[in-house]
């Protein structure tokens, strides 16, 4: 049941100067998985990968690879391969021997290296562009050349730096499928490190939201929009309403007094009468209530605008003290036009109460 | 549109008459059939022939282009090592004083370094010859080395080394097989120029050589000052064409590895 992780960071800090990049880190990596490494530029993401890689030494703690402790080891002689976020193809070399620079090193034979490479530059699918220096590619050609290099050893563990940043938005989304799709038949495990949460959420099996240099959660894409624990993790992952009070107990219930409204929230242990806390909606859970209707969680405004995204439309309502809340409704559903009053509610259960 | 031409023409021809016409001048006369290199009597290679039956002179084109050729090579590879100690340990210490360091003798008056060179050598007890000028040199070339070849590795993506690192490849591999040719273009220049500014060097190399060590420069300023030879403007011609196609070469592998 218990699998040696493939990666593990123990308790791992990293400075540069007075910053610290990386503040007591750990976290584990099964086998096969697709891990995101997810927050903002300067969260130290990037650093804590370059770690695993071996070319960031960590100044506190220890990486284990497959068990085995890397952490003094140098780059060449660690079983992980790196995807860099330019790529970082051999200018001066075909894509072919871009491919086949990993396996000379590994001491491949000529006929064994010649097999392996074609295997990659199928699938890759780069076919017909062997011979091409990179100067002559396109950017998901790069991409795929890049991706097709660091696989080419037979990695357990693949790092990917920013893998479809430099990618436009149409072949991202290719591109997104591509990696999953490969990273399921090649059965590595692939650390991803991005600022987006689309990119995240919808390529890993778990993500691992990053600020300041701590982890701040660890979970699921679906574990992680549906129950943030933090408003930091909550704000930074998709949109979110917060409504911020104070609390007391109500039975089963939490009763938060917002400066919109009364809201009921489930009940959370340790919470004092009288603390600060919030409850953070996501906009697709607030719906318009019907006129007259009665029940707990009701907020009255005024639309502000609406933006139309095609199967949904996302509307702004100012509220009493002058914050604009989000509700996101199918477009098919009835309507308020901006300027008209509306009451929005939502359910007990759509509200995860977190630290003011 | 068309006004505006002549003066401009007017204008670039006089500024390259400027650069040039003394060393057209120069090579014109080194055809000169005359014995006088100021009057001109007509076409003749006769100061080609006789420059090629000047042992002396033949005998320190030899030297010239061996001690260019030695201190290139050795100032090529200190300026290697220079540069990759400025642009690649990282921001030491001490770092400023080195990049002054290495720069300054491109400012230092020749006689000086001259005249330095020379104080140590003999303080050293060695005999002055071939060796002190290619030592000499290889000194103060190494200079212009490192400041071509650190410009070079400064605009190189780091993440090229450490990819070849992450692929497996030992510090001696990335060198050999991403950083080298990567580097390459900038050698062959660092070397080219290491070798013109050594082939060109007068003041150095008459303080720091020995008898049966004069290097072309030295023979021809020696005989120039017994008068002008059309001999010596031959010589010069020959000189100016090997350097100009050094030049040409450098820029042809140039282009070749940008595209």
């Amino acid at each position: 049941m218990s699998q040696t992780p493939i990666l593990q960071f123990e308790r791992v800090s990293k400075r540069f100067g007075a910053t610290v990049a990386v503040d007591d880190v750990s976290v584990d990596i099964a086998p096969g998985e697709f891990f995101a490494l997810l927050g903002p530029s300067g969260c130290g993401k990037t650093t804590l990968m370059r770690m695993a890689a071996g070319f960031e030494q960590p100044d506190e703690g220890r990486v284990l690879i497959d068990g085995a402790d890397a952490t003094d080891a140098p780059p060449h002689r660690r079983p992980v391969n790196m995807m860099f976020q330019s790529y970082a193809l051999f200018p001066h070399m075909s894509v072919a021997d871009n491919i086949a620079f990993g396996l000379k090193a590994a001491g491949f034979s000529r006929e064994a290296l010649a097999a392996r490479v074609s295997e990659m530059v199928r699938l890759a699918q780069l076919q017909g562009l062997e011979k091409r220096k990179p100067h002559q590619l396109s950017g998901g050609q790069k991409q795929r050349t890049a991706l097709a290099r660091s696989l080419a050893r037979g990695t357990k563990l693949l790092l990917l730096d920013e893998p479809l940043g430099a990618l436009d938005r149409k072949l991202r989304e290719e591109t997104q499928f591509e990696l999953m799709d490969i990273q399921k038949r090649l059965g590595a495990a692939f650390v991803v490190v991005t600022h987006d949460q689309d990119e995240a959420m919808s390529m890993a099996d778990r993500i691992a939201v990053m600020r300041a240099g701590k982890i701040e959660q660890v979970g699921a894409p679906a574990d992680i929009y549906e129950r943030p624990r933090s408003r930091y993790v909550a704000e930074f992952i998709g949109e979110i309403n917060i409504f911020a009070g104070r609390a007391s107990r109500a039975g089963e219930m939490l009763r938060i007094e917002a400066q919109d409204g009364e809201i009921e929230a489930p009940a959370r242990d340790g919470v004092g009468d009288g603390a600060p806390l919030a409850c953070a909606v996501r906009p697709e859970r607030i719906r318009f209530a019907p006129a007259g209707e009665e029940g707990a969680n009701r907020l009255a405004g005024v639309v502000h605008d609406v933006a139309y995204r095609g199967d949904h439309r996302v509307f702004r309502v100012r509220l009493k003290s002058g914050a604009l809340a989000r509700v996101a409704a199918p477009s098919a559903l009835p309507a308020p036009q901006p300027g008209e009053a509306a009451t929005l509610v939502f359910d007990t259960a759509a509200c995860v109460v977190l630290d003011a | 549109m068309t006004s505006a031409r002549l003066p401009r023409l007017a204008t670039l021809a006089f500024g390259f008459a400027f650069l040039y016409a003394p060393i057209a001048l120069l090579v014109i006369y080194s055809f000169n059939a005359s014995k006088l290199v100021t009057v001109w009597a007509g076409f003749s290679t006769r100061w080609y022939a006789s420059l090629f039956s000047n042992a002396a002179l033949i005998a320190s084109a030899k030297i010239s282009l061996q001690v260019a050729a030695l201190s290139a090579i050795i100032a090529t590879f200190n300026g290697t090592l220079a540069a990759f100690a400025l642009e690649r340990f990282g921001a030491f210490r001490t770092r400023g004083v080195f990049v002054g360091a290495i720069y300054a003798p491109l400012v230092i008056p020749e006689v000086i370094l001259g005249l330095s060179l020379l104080l140590i050598f003999v303080a050293l007890g060695v005999d002055r010859g071939f060796w002190t000028i290619v030592a000499g040199h290889a000194t103060f070339t190494m200079c212009f080395a490192a400041v071509v070849i650190r410009a070079r590795l400064a605009g190189m993506d780091r993440s090229l080394e450490e990819a070849a690192m992450d692929l497996g490849a030992g510090p001696v591999m990335t060198f050999a097989r991403v950083v080298l040719p990567q580097l390459a273009p900038a050698l062959v220049s660092a070397w080219m120029l290491a070798f013109i500014l050594s082939l060109d060097d007068l003041v150095i190399a008459s303080f720091t050589s020995g008898p049966g060590s004069t290097t072309l420069p030295m023979r021809i300023y020696s005989q120039v000052r017994l008068g002008v030879t059309p001999e010596i403007n031959a010589m010069s011609s020959l000189l100016l064409a090997a350097v100009g196609l050094a030049l040409f070469i450098s820029a042809i592998a140039g282009r070749r590895h940008e595209s």
